[in-house]
């Protein structure tokens, strides 16, 4: 029961910090979110919370519905595709995180407009530069996340043989 | 055991076909019913963190600005002291300046207007405002400020709604040019007026102007008025600027500046039947 509250809380937390973000420097904390998430929780869960996010934000940010799914969808495909060829584990293997938020930012005005009005919206060069640098900052944190996660993990499991 | 690790292995695909379903859904009657409980409950915590991200932002431009501020201070200032001197003889009548301000029609009588703000304004030309379909806000209601055109309702929710600005690039609307020297508060009927027609489309930061005659005498600083069958009434969009000058040319374009900056206005008021 607490834990479905702490859920449904931590939903709402996320909307208002990601209108915020939004708002002020048009950054997307969901896309980091999603991607800390993928492979980390059950599949069941992530799918859950990615459907029922992605339609809240397309309601509220007035894009078609479905676009945040189908777009982070077909980059989460593209993204296994990436680390086909760059090891996760690698030196390079944050390449195709930047590669997969980069096209996130992209996508998202690209498919809400080819599907509400059928047009190729016009792109102008400082919303290269600021996408760019946005992903980079997305890498960023996501790394941070990773390192967070991993230092939990050596903690807890300490006393632990893990078969890998 | 086997079987579910196949479907494992196929998830990816299962969830990229539910989330085509998921838009053409979304494209059909079946929309709106699933979108309203959505906006419904979660639109006013997405009005709130924007409106805390508008403050948070207006504050960083302050303080990015400071200097000029201070500056632009000083200079009113010591405007003020000088205006005050000039003009201590020349203290307007009171009940005059009430009378005027009576008659002067800031917005157009016969129809009834929604006051709504502006929550946040997208790259594409596009801002959203918190007014919608609970509020009797349309597909297609016009967005004005007075008699100056902001732009069409393109989307609506619950609570808000999208509106496309004439920058945006799918936006095109069918203009006429009148001489700057008109007083448009006065000039009630503008055919007699016309300069030329024209069309104007949006183009990401600008708003293009196409299709006037070659031998019209349009000139730079000429007003803009929107002339479409889709807006319903003539309304202003800005004044006419850059105008070739290409002989060769079968007809005129430019640019027309708008009157209000988009990105600066806060209040809009949508005009519903």
């Amino acid at each position: 029961m607490i834990k479905i509250l702490l859920i449904t809380i931590s939903f709402f937390v996320l909307l208002f910090v990601e209108s915020f973000l939004l708002r002020v420097f048009s950054f997307s904390l969901f896309a980091v979110v999603v991607l800390s998430m993928w492979k980390r929780v059950n599949d069941i869960l992530f799918y859950t919370f990615l459907t029922l996010f992605g339609i809240v934000l397309d309601c509220v940010l007035q894009v078609p519905l479905g676009t945040h799914i189908l777009v982070l969808t077909l980059l989460f495909l593209l993204l296994e595709f990436l680390w086909l060829l760059v090891p996760v584990e690698g030196k390079f293997g944050y390449i195709p995180i930047f590669f997969f938020v980069f096209l996130y930012y992209l996508l998202i005005p690209v498919v809400s407009s080819l599907l509400s009005e059928g047009v190729f919206p016009s792109l102008l060069s400082s919303i290269w530069i600021e996408i760019f640098v946005k992903s980079v900052i997305s890498v960023g944190m996501f790394m941070l996340i990773n390192r967070f996660t991993k230092s939990l993990r050596d903690n807890k499991s300490r006393g632990v043989i893990r078969l890998s | 055991m086997k079987k579910g690790n196949q479907i494992k292995k196929y998830t990816h695909f299962i969830y990229l076909l539910f989330c085509i379903v998921i838009v053409l859904i979304g494209k059909s009657f079946l929309g709106e019913s699933i979108k309203y409980p959505f906006s419904y409950i979660f639109s006013p915590v997405y009005a709130l963190g924007s409106k805390t991200g508008q403050s948070v932002s207006n504050w960083r431009n302050a303080l990015v600005d400071a200097s000029s501020y201070i500056e632009e201070y000083n200079e009113m200032k010591e405007e003020i002291a000088r205006l005050k001197v000039e003009n201590s003889e020349k203290l307007i009548d009171y009940a005059e300046y009430i009378s005027l301000k009576e008659h002067s029609a800031i917005l157009k009588s016969g129809g009834s207007y929604v006051e709504s703000e502006i929550l946040s304004y997208k790259d594409t030309g596009e801002v959203i405002i918190n007014k919608g379909s609970e509020d009797g806000v349309k597909k297609g209601d016009i967005v004005v400020i007075g008699r100056v055109f902001i732009g069409v309702v393109s989307n609506v929710e619950l609570k808000s709604a999208l509106v496309r600005l004439p920058i945006n690039s799918s936006s095109s609307f069918e203009v006429v040019i009148v001489p700057s020297t008109v007083d448009l508060n006065k000039e009630s009927r503008v055919d007699s007026l016309v300069k030329s027609k024209g069309v104007v489309i949006g183009d990401v930061e600008s708003i293009v102007i196409e299709n006037m005659g070659i031998n019209s005498s349009v000139l730079d600083g000429d007003y803009v008025l929107l002339r479409d069958e889709r807006v319903g009434q003539i309304l202003i969009l800005g004044t006419l600027i850059g105008v070739s000058k290409d002989p060769a040319s079968t007809h005129k374009t430019g640019f027309v500046s708008p009157i209000f900056d988009y990105n600066s206005i806060l209040n809009v008021f949508v005009k519903v039947e």
